[in-house]
């Protein structure tokens, strides 16, 4: 049985330039962009870890390629020692982001949940216990029925962490989960994190927010212009982060 | 069996969302309603040659032709959206990030379409015949085969339509355009005998005037498996033809957008 819920070894990444004339038809973009640049690190089941770095420095494109939304000719990361885009690593794998617009805003909460369980293959009773106990620990039982664009914003952060933890998978991404929230919904979702809802689930969450980083996790994982720079204790403080990433060769 | 699952996930969102748009529902049930008064009078209007059409009346010639096209156009565009929807919501990553097939998320995204229109489609044969179509339907069995094999061919027209939306975002310019092409030579309003023997050759190579006369001939003339075999034999050739192409396109398609990371564009 493979140790590592996700490990990364030398990857890379690059948005490329579609070949003419491709390019022309499709519109894209002007020049190729290297995103990911022998990136390599590991996670350990039941391991949390932060994932840090600047806008751009690839922690998305990392988070999408461990989802098989992205892809290399040598993909240079497996999932519990498998493919991301093997059929049998989605179901291992819970991903959140920021963005609320993953959502039908004209149904409810409830039929969301039903919706996007029934395409990971979860069969109605089970999905009916599963939302209702983690809509529970979740604390939001009580919109199950408020149609989705009623919801504020923390309120949709929490769903969508719900969504993902649906189908039980042992291995969570989180993509900047508190970035549009206010501050108590910051600190709520913060506390969350924090809470028992992620025992024994490994968690990788890519954050800009230092405190989140810190207090997520004893390990964190560092990107400069898609270059590893940090892999282990995270920064004695904000500004020795900052220094970190401020160092790295434009 | 577990792809029910999805189906049936799809099916219940699709029912959900279309349960809140009620408008739509009423407005296509009134339009059903205008296009065979359109036709009706515009029979009487035109008296088209009878012999042109093989001696039938007129009205229920074309009533036929455009139940048919709405099929058509059902398979033409609901792959694609589907897709642009999904797109727009920001729910696309989300759904092909599931373990669910790509091909089988596509197929279960017509299920809903299929019953409204079929729904549709009955409402507005009644409306014809209460205006007098001479509906004489022959065996069913060779109209499921016809029905399933137009739907076959077309979907997969639709399933390419599709594979260009995900690569290059707007593929709506180019359906319209198929469908019109579609409907001009597909024998719905006219046979394509009268037209020019250019455009005459290439209806030849087109499933549409296939499926319409044969849908004619089970509805119209009461007919059986003999007198459609020539139009089932043509439709099977061109599902032989284009369900691998459609297949081969959504998986290069998916195959582009996650190299050049378009899944998440629109």
């Amino acid at each position: 049985m493979n140790s590592f819920a996700l490990k990364a070894e030398n990857l890379s990444f690059t948005y490329p330039r579609p070949p003419q004339p491709l390019f022309w038809l499709m519109g894209g973009k002007a020049r190729s962009v290297t995103a990911l640049d022998k990136v390599s690190f590991s996670m350990e089941r039941g391991e949390k870890v932060s994932l840090m770095g600047r806008n751009g420095a690839g922690k998305t494109t990392l988070l999408k390629i461990a989802m098989g939304l992205l892809s290399t000719a040598n993909s240079g990361i497996a999932i519990f020692g498998m493919s991301p885009l093997h059929k049998n690593s989605r179901r291992m794998i819970g991903f959140s982001q920021s963005d609320e617009r993953s959502f039908y805003f004209r149904m409810t909460v409830r039929e969301n949940l039903q919706f996007f369980g029934g395409i990971w293959g979860m069969d109605a009773p089970s999905l009916r216990s599963r939302i209702s106990g983690i809509s529970e620990k979740l604390s939001v039982s009580e919109f199950l029925d408020e149609p989705f664009a009623q919801l504020s914003s923390g309120m949709k952060q929490r769903v969508s962490i719900a969504r993902s933890l649906l189908h039980d998978p042992p291995l969570l991404l989180l993509d900047e989960p508190t970035r549009s929230l206010d501050v108590v919904a910051q600190e709520e979702l913060r506390t969350l994190l924090g809470s028992g809802v992620f025992e024994n689930k490994t968690v990788l969450l890519a954050t800009h927010k230092f405190e989140e980083a810190v207090r997520l996790s004893g390990r964190c994982v560092v990107l400069n212009r898609g270059r590893l720079v940090l892999d282990g204790a995270p920064p004695a403080s904000e500004s020795a982060l900052v220094e970190l990433l401020g160092k790295e060769e434009p | 069996m577990s792809f029910l699952i999805p189906l049936s996930a799809i099916f219940r969102r699709d029912l959900r969302l279309a349960v809140s748009y009620r408008l739509e529902f009423v407005m296509r049930t009134f339009s059903a309603l205008f296009s065979v008064v359109l036709w009706y009078y515009l029979s009487i209007f035109l008296k088209p040659g009878e012999d042109i059409i093989g001696g039938k009346d007129y009205f229920t010639y074309v009533v036929i032709g455009m139940a048919l096209l709405g099929y058509i156009n059902l398979m033409l565009y609901t792959f694609s959206q589907k897709i642009r929807q999904d797109q727009m919501v920001g729910t696309l990553e989300f759904i092909v990030a599931s373990p669910t097939s790509p091909a089988l998320l596509l197929f279960s995204s017509t299920i809903w379409e299929m019953v409204m229109e079929s729904l549709h489609l009955s409402i507005y044969l009644m409306i014809a015949l209460v205006f007098g179509a001479a509906f004489k339907v022959g065996a069913i069995f060779p109209l499921a085969v016809v029905f399933a094999l137009t739907l076959m061919s077309f979907g997969s027209l639709g399933i390419i339509a599709a594979s260009f939306l995900i690569v290059f975002k707007r593929g709506e310019p180019v359906t319209p355009f198929i469908a019109a092409f579609f409907a001009l030579l597909g024998n719905i309003f006219f046979p394509a005998k009268i037209l020019p023997p250019a455009l005459k050759t290439l209806s030849m190579f087109m499933p549409l005037p296939y499926s319409v006369d044969a849908v004619r001939k089970l509805l119209t003339a009461g007919a059986g498996w003999q007198e459609v075999l020539p139009e089932i034999s043509a439709l099977l050739v061109f599902c032989l033809f284009l369900v691998p192409a459609a297949i081969l396109s959504l998986n290069l398609s998916l195959k582009l957008a996650r190299r050049y990371g378009l899944l998440s564009m629109y």
